[in-house]
């Protein structure tokens, strides 16, 4: 089943919680919105989950071909559930005893984190794109180096 | 509902003075403080402080400077946390529904934690966790994340401090160390005299036509020359000595210690990471304690020495010669600047080369099968040309130092000859031009070492790192072995209890939510459910491998760490889906653990787990070596050689965790007449998927979500309609497919 099919259905909140309903039907499921490959497609395609049983109940292929509320409240909750930090400006970062110590300046704030095992944790997705992962298990975007100011390159340079 | 909930005295109450004053504005009294912790994130998933607190039976969320939400404690019927990617929120149930309280990154997971099971047992009117306290997680001094909870920052620990702990391991071999020291300075001594003989030869000897002192002059040159031979010969042997004994001790109180350290030491990490500390960091800390730390200390008191005789020599030319020091000493500073990020970009390549070729050895048949050999290939190369080039910037880097610093140092030299020529041709100096050859001489001395500092340094640099990163092992807190309340010489039955017990492997994602029951001796206990469910944790909480979160396990009647865990581990027996054959003689394998054992208890213990007919049909028998590089067993020979060793160990308790999984049904056969052996008359835990194999087990216990669902015989749980019966419907559905398949 996905959305481009003609059973069409309806999201909606209660409170914290968002509720899956298809169209003429009175059930209501509490449901997960979940992104299926967000590293290589992005917000694109998205899975809606029942929440208990962990079934599929639909699969959005692309997500521009859904519209109002829908689209809202998935693009809400992908919001909520996913954070996921984007480096738009590196301040400092040093390795001491093998770890990687970087202070940096995210679209969500300023960050100090630690970063250990770099070969695990320092994932190369693209050319110009690396996922890193602190010791923490808090994922960051490092995307659009070439963007960044030199200084930020600089650093970078010596590093990766 | 009142819940008289009052201050505790121990509480978590610190806020900062903004905080005191919103709430003195709000007119809260700072002492109704009851539990205070701060998230790291906005309520819109921006990094920011979101202080959450317990005053005076309300629920208070402080953001951007604001109460953004006030409850009554009354008012709330539940808490729950709600897992994100990367964060969590904290929900409570109000009468209008689920509300989030607040939202935190995973880096403030333990402080949430704490704060969800405290307020949880508030609601229940259970007051015991107020007041505890979550150490440090980030360093006070830089403000970074600690590596561990409540562990000394690696940035902020002085390295000298890493020196000072070396020293101390060195302190059973005090004499040699302080021979060393004195070899050094003898060493430093002899090496200044030629240079002053060469000046007392030409001033005394060739300037004044005098040959009389000319032999006593050469002798000692040649003496000096002997002495200095000697004693670096003997600080090179005692130093290697030493380094090598300090190592080796090191490297024995290493995998002592890493024998002795809780399992969850080893979950956060990966055993090539443990591996390295134990063989790469001692050796790389060997070599310098060897070679690095005897040229420190030799050109470290020479640079002294050196600089003395040199302005004793001539000030003026002694100034001409310091000059230099500065640009030597900071472009030293400014290459490694440079090159240390490559040498950890190099150092990384080649853990990421050698990671894909063993991958590619490893799996070549899937390889194969993939026709990927060119696609392994082409990922091969892509790393291996970045080594290379890596490679290359440092060699360029080190020549280029290298060659830039020798000739800083010929400039030296050449200023001052020019100098010194200029005044012994003037008139009425009192240089002489044996000063001015010992002073080239010295020069020489002088500089050459430093060169190599910044190589030394750097060397050094990364042995300490590599020092901390084995002090950091050896500072873990070791499982604790034996308490002044342990019971002593325990006869162990086997009734185990389980009261309430919560387990989770990573904060915040609970596996046991609660486990009750209890098994009597001599039971067969079946545990059933799906994957992930939390059946190998209880087994791993009986082993006491981990320590429950709450809750109490009870062994005849007495808690689980009352026991020695000596004494406890050596009454379970466990028979693994995966078995563990380690490198030895296939008697060896089934010894293990009873290393003591004759060979005739042996081969009873083997013929009991039907395995004693495929041994003796090996060319050397019981003395065949298997494991790594020895001769390949199937499955089911190394699960009943794991069943022969447990038989011998003869345990009160017995573990089959998916003892058959991994065999074929006629394997199977063999081995469960060998395990039918074994639990007679033994408390019997076992693990199954083919739920048939439980089907004589006294009880079964189900288990879903981390909660026992059902309990019961497998005939009375088939009536029951449960869980347990849809799993065997299920399963019986896939063997009858599975047997029309092969049929067809």
């Amino acid at each position: 089943m996905n959305a481009n099919e003609t059973r069409t259905f309806h999201l909606s909140r209660r409170h914290d919680q968002v509720v899956f309903q298809y169209d003429k039907e009175d059930v209501e499921i509490p449901v997960r919105i979940l992104l299926v490959a967000p590293l290589s497609d992005g917000k694109r395609i998205v899975s809606i989950l029942h929440q208990e049983k962990k079934e599929e109940l639909i699969l959005i292929k692309s997500l521009e071909t859904i519209d109002g509320t829908n689209k809202k409240i998935i693009e809400e909750e992908i919001e909520r559930c996913y954070f996921f930090p984007k480096i738009t400006k590196i301040n400092d970062v040093s390795i001491h005893l093998g770890d990687y110590y970087w202070d940096v300046v995210t679209d969500k704030g300023g960050k100090k984190f630690l970063l250990s095992s770099p070969s695990v944790n320092m994932r190369w997705v693209s050319t110009q794109r690396i996922i890193l992962c602190d010791s923490d298990g808090i994922k960051y975007d490092l995307c659009d180096m070439e963007d960044m100011d030199q200084a930020s390159r600089d650093l970078l340079q010596r590093i990766i | 509902m009142d819940i008289g909930i009052r201050a505790g005295q121990d509480a978590p109450k610190k806020v900062p003075a903004k905080i005191e004053r919103l709430l003195e504005k709000a007119s809260f009294a700072i002492d109704d403080i009851e539990y205070v912790v701060c998230s790291d994130l906005s309520m819109q998933g921006n990094f920011n402080e979101t202080w959450v607190l317990l005053i005076a039976n309300n629920l208070l969320v402080i953001d951007t400077g604001k109460i953004v939400e006030r409850f009554a404690v009354s008012d709330i019927k539940g808490v729950r946390i709600k897992e994100l990617f990367s964060s969590a929120s904290i929900l409570v149930e109000l009468n209008a529904g689920e509300h989030c309280l607040v939202r935190y990154s995973k880096a403030r997971t333990a402080e949430f934690v704490r704060f969800y099971r405290m307020l949880k047992l508030c609601l229940q009117g259970d007051r015991t966790l107020i007041g505890q306290e979550s150490k440090a997680s980030s360093c006070k001094k830089c403000g970074y994340p600690l590596t561990e909870e409540g562990a000394a920052c690696p940035r902020c620990v002085p390295s000298w401090s890493v020196l000072k702990r070396l020293i101390q391991l060195m302190s059973p071999y005090k004499s040699r160390l302080y021979l060393v020291i004195a070899c050094t300075f003898v060493a430093v001594g002899a090496q200044m005299i030629p240079p002053y003989i060469t000046k007392k030869i030409v001033d005394d000897v060739i300037l004044v036509k005098d040959a009389s002192a000319l032999t006593g002059l050469i002798t000692i040159m040649l003496l000096s020359g002997v002495v200095y031979l000697a004693a670096r010969w003997l600080i090179g042997a005692v130093s290697a000595w030493l380094s090598a004994r300090l190592i080796t001790d090191l490297r024995s109180r290493l995998h002592l210690h890493l024998q002795k350290l809780e399992m969850t030491y080893f979950n956060k990490r990966s055993s090539g990471d443990i591996v390295a500390r134990v063989m790469q960091d001692t050796t790389e800390l060997q070599q310098f304690l060897i070679e690095g730390l005897p040229f420190m200390l030799v050109n470290g008191i020479s640079f002294i020495v050196i600089s003395a005789i040199l302005l004793s020599l001539d000030t003026e030319l002694a100034i001409i010669a310091f000059m230099p020091v500065p640009f030597l000493i900071l472009g030293v500073h400014w290459i490694w600047n440079r090159l240390r990020p490559l040498l950890y970009k190099r150092g990384r390549y080649r853990g990421e080369i050698t990671s894909i070729l063993s991958e590619s050895i490893r799996g070549v048949r899937a390889v194969k099968a993939a026709g990927f050999e060119q696609d392994r290939a082409n990922r091969f190369d892509e790393y291996n040309e970045k080594f290379f080039d890596s490679l290359r910037r440092i060699m360029t880097g080190f020549v280029g130092f290298s060659e830039g610093s020798y000739w800083l140092m010929t400039v030296g030299v050449a200023v001052i000859w020019l100098f010194a020529s200029m005044r012994l041709t003037g008139a009425g100096d009192s240089l002489t031009l044996g000063d001015l050859l010992a002073f080239v001489g010295y020069i020489w001395l002088f500089y050459a070492p430093l060169q190599w500092f910044g190589v030394i340094m750097n060397w050094m640099n990364n042995a300490f790192a590599g020092a901390e990163r084995i002090f950091a092992i050896l500072d873990t807190r070791p499982e604790e072995y034996e308490r002044k309340d342990n019971i002593q010489h325990p006869d162990i039955q086997g009734d185990i209890v389980f009261k309430d017990v919560h387990f989770s492997y990573e904060k915040g994602k609970e596996v046991l939510k609660g486990i009750d029951f209890n098994i009597k001796y001599g039971e067969m206990i079946g545990l059933v459910g799906k994957s992930g469910m939390g059946k190998s944790t209880l087994i791993n909480l009986i082993c006491r491998f981990y320590q429950p979160d709450s809750g109490q396990i009870m062994l005849d009647g007495q808690p689980l760490d009352h026991y020695k865990l000596q004494d406890l581990r050596h009454s379970i027996g466990i028979v693994m889906q995966d078995p563990f054959i380690f490198y030895g003689s296939i008697r060896e394998n089934i010894a293990y653990g009873r290393p003591d054992a004759s060979i005739e208890k042996v081969i009873e213990a083997a013929q009991a787990a039907n395995a004693h007919e495929f041994i003796v049909e090996k060319e050397f028998g019981y003395d065949t070596i298997i494991g790594e590089n020895g001769v390949e067993l199937s499955g089911g020979e190394r699960q009943r050689i794991t069943i022969a060793r447990a038989i011998l160990q003869d345990p009160a308790i017995l573990i089959l965790d998916e003892a058959t999984s991994l065999v074929d049904s006629e394997t199977e056969q063999e081995i469960q007449s060998a395990i039918n052996i074994l639990v007679k008359n033994r408390t019997t835990i076992a693990i199954a998927h083919r739920l048939g194999t439980l089907r004589n087990a006294d009880r079964l216990l189900v288990i879903d979500d981390g909660k026992i669902v059902e309990q019961g015989t497998h005939d009375h749980l088939l009536t029951s309609d449960g869980l347990y019966a849809r799993l065997v419907k299920i399963q019986s559905e896939l063997n009858e497919l599975n047997a029309k398949a092969h049929i067809a």
